[in-house]
């Protein structure tokens, strides 16, 4: 039987008369990728730093490995490693120093302190860089050390908040092998993002939130199931007309069109006959359609069917 | 209490410190320049030369010994620490004497007049004039003061020997009076009579050093070195305390700091640690500085002088002072730049009108109260009299009670206010 590493009971977190996080519950297994998906302001954060130990709920309880944080707080945060999304590395110290500072905070022995440094140096592949003062890094490789840090105490829970936020493709892709391998040595991560290719390639499983709420919890290929048996017709269209998305939801099935910049997302059952029709259409109003594809569902079309908005409103 | 973690914070606050330029100006070059700087006013004055014109219209100037010539070369050789005081240029006429007064050309002119020789040798009154040039008032206050001095020293000796004439004259003939009285009571009194005459007033003038104001060069030094250290703890203490906290908060690794497993208050007693350590650098950077390079005196040695044990004390109480000051700062600062202009908006004012960099006699009445309660001006003026002046126990004994009274309570306060920002941060 899969055991639970991380419960959160009924949680809410009030500040003033907002409510940033609702009444949430949710369980995390032992060696599972979670993903908390939701665009900023969702309460993602809100509720990271609440299973951090960094904020007390409103209401609610929450327990690691079976400690309800509330009442053994020193005990869950050295389970615990968390990442906020700014870099927590100091400037003034070298990659190494930085680690064996927050080794320090955990206790580790000196010794061991030393050697869990060069191990997680090599791990975020800083090695070279170890000596070197921390303001020399550049944005990904201090988000690197940062992930090196939350890991230096061998922690068997990790809260990574928005770990590729501002990052380029390629260490965001890094940083995903990263926690692929940590997912591979048994860690349990629970990851807040707003990407959803991300929480979609990552994770076991994704909790949806929206406004201090989960709307729904489950793998990413059942999570997929909700938009419906459609497949999403994608279009890049160069001066759209001012009634493009009037026009294009005489052809999704599910209602709804999602779009951003010039792109344009219809849903159907029937690609092949809808795809010509919705070209034509779009040229006859006077727009150009300069791409098309068609694709299967992803979480952000989930997300749109579940709460009428995009991923990054 | 997680002793490790204290001790990493230790680590990491010496370690930025020493690495972080702007904290090694503050702590260390400022100082030293400061110093270097006060160096200007901690020398004593050097003494002034000024241009002195001499009119001769005397005809009589040939005919006597004592003449006018006589007085122009005791102003000639009048010196003033190996430095001559008057630079003498002679003219031919009142007139043109006058004009170079104008002109600027010299500082002050004495016209000689016709016949002062002889008035002076006969012992009339000798009138002669003195023009003084107010075109430069501290000058002309010199000049002033030195010709004024120069000239009423000269006639009074003058007269003093005048008036010996005749009491030589009265031990060498003695009276012979026919009536009833003691004649050597009577000449003592005329012969003091007449010296009196010649002498009105006769004043003793002795010359007393104060502690403060006119020192010599190693006790100025050593007065402007503890100043710095004074200096040091308002704004390297006070500002790091505020700045470390604001900082923290301001770049969210307090957060951080408190996702781990320690207390809030192993953070601030890790950087009050590093604050101190700071301090200490600081303290003996000056130290060594004015001692060395400038040669303050500075005495310290515990071993010869139990009392010198309670310096360091002294320092640790300001230090916490400072420290808790600095706190009670960063509740009110979101940012290090608001933190950084908050402290030196209270520290400039402070260093100037609470006694540490000027002495207090300078101070308006009202400042010179609030430096005798702040509580960084009396320690500093304390640990100055046992390590500047050399005195004992009662120099500092009597502050200790008030500044241990202060420290920990301003400490505590600060402290107060860091938990309600950690509060806020996880609230």
């Amino acid at each position: 039987m899969t055991k639970i590493a991380v419960e959160v009971k009924m949680v809410s977190k009030y500040y003033g008369k907002f409510e940033a996080v609702k009444n949430v519950s949710f369980e995390v297994f032992e060696g599972e990728v979670f993903s908390l998906l939701g665009p900023n302001g969702a309460g993602k954060t809100t509720l990271m730093s609440m299973i951090a130990g960094i904020l007390k709920p409103s209401s609610g309880e929450i327990y690691v490995k079976g400690l309800n944080i509330a009442e053994h707080s020193i005990e869950v945060k050295s389970l615990i490693g968390y990442c906020p999304q700014e870099p927590i590395v100091y400037d003034l110290l070298t990659g190494e120093e930085n680690l064996l500072y927050y080794a320090g905070l955990y206790g580790l022995p000196r010794s061991e302190a030393r050697r869990r440094a060069r191990s997680l140096l090599e791990l975020v592949e800083l090695k070279d860089w170890s000596k070197k003062l921390v303001k020399k890094y550049s944005g990904g490789m201090k988000k690197r050390l940062s992930l090196a840090i939350t890991l230096i105490h061998n922690p068997e829970v990790l809260l990574l908040d928005e770990p590729t936020t501002g990052l380029d493709p390629g260490i965001r892709r890094s940083i995903w092998s990263l926690i692929e391998k940590l997912k591979s040595e048994g860690k349990t991560v629970i990851l807040a993002t707003h990407y959803m290719d991300e929480a979609d390639i990552l994770s076991d499983r994704v909790a949806i939130m929206h406004e201090g709420r989960i709307v729904a919890l489950n793998s990413p290929s059942n999570l997929k199931k909700i938009v419906g048996p459609y497949s999403v017709i994608e279009l890049k269209i160069k001066r759209a007309p001012s009634n493009s998305i009037e026009v294009l939801k005489q052809y999704s099935e599910t209602g709804q069109v999602l779009h951003r910049n010039d792109t344009y997302k219809v849903y159907t059952r029937d690609p092949d006959s809808v795809l010509p029709k919705v070209i034509g259409e779009v040229i006859n109003c006077g727009g150009k359609v300069v791409e098309a594809h068609v694709s299967e569902p992803t979480l952000e079309d989930v997300f749109l069917k579940l709460t009428g908005r995009r991923l990054e409103e | 209490m997680r002793f490790s973690a204290i001790y990493a914070i230790f680590m990491k606050g010496a370690k930025e410190v020493l690495r972080e330029p702007e904290v090694i100006f503050w702590i260390i070059v400022f100082p030293m320049m400061y110093l270097c700087i006060s160096t200007i006013w901690v020398k004593p004055p050097s003494a002034i030369t000024l241009n002195l014109g001499v009119v001769y219209a005397d005809e009589t100037i040939n005919n006597y010994r004592l003449n006018a010539t006589t007085i122009v070369e005791i102003l000639n050789e009048t010196v003033m620490d190996d430095t001559k005081i008057f630079n003498i240029r002679v003219y031919g006429s009142e007139v043109e004497g006058i004009e170079a007064v104008r002109a600027g050309k010299i500082d002050l002119c004495i016209i000689f007049p016709n016949r002062f020789s002889m008035n002076l040798t006969w012992g009339f009154p000798a009138k002669l004039k003195v023009y003084i040039g107010t075109g430069n008032m501290q000058r002309a206050q010199f000049a002033e003061g030195f010709i004024r001095g120069i000239l009423s020293r000269f006639s009074e000796k003058l007269a003093l020997t005048r008036a010996e004439i005749p009491v030589k004259y009265l031990e060498k003939y003695p009276i012979n009076f026919t009536a009833p009285v003691n004649v050597t009571v009577l000449v003592e009194a005329i012969k003091l009579w007449i010296l009196g005459l010649a002498q009105p007033l006769n004043v003793t003038y002795t010359k007393v050093t104060p502690k403060i104001g006119r020192w010599s060069w190693e006790e100025g030094m050593g007065w402007m070195t503890l100043a710095m250290i004074g200096v040091m703890f308002l704004f390297a203490g006070m500002l790091s305390a505020a700045v470390a906290i604001a900082e923290e908060r301001e770049r969210g690794t307090l957060r951080r700091l408190l996702a781990a497993p320690i207390s809030p208050w192993d953070v601030l007693l890790g950087y009050t640690l590093a604050i101190l350590f700071e301090q200490a650098l600081s303290i003996a950077a000056t130290v060594l500085f004015g001692t060395i390079a400038l040669h303050a005196k500075i005495i310290w040695n515990p071993i010869e002088k139990p009392v010198h044990i309670l310096i360091p004390v002294i320092f640790l109480l300001m230090g916490l002072f400072s420290i808790g000051l600095g706190l009670i700062i960063s509740m009110f600062c979101r940012t290090t730049k608001a933190a950084v202009a908050i402290c030196q908006a209270i520290s400039w004012p402070l260093m100037f009108i609470t006694g540490i960099t000027i002495p207090k006699f300078m101070l308006p009445s009202p400042l010179r109260s609030l430096a005798d309660v702040f509580p960084i001006s009396l320690a500093i003026e304390s640990v100055r009299r046992v390590v500047v002046y050399g005195e004992g126990w009662s120099a500092i004994v009597p502050v200790i009670p008030y500044l241990i009274v202060v420290s920990f309570t301003v400490y505590f306060i600060g402290a107060i206010a860091y938990s309600r920002i950690v509060a806020k941060v996880m609230l």
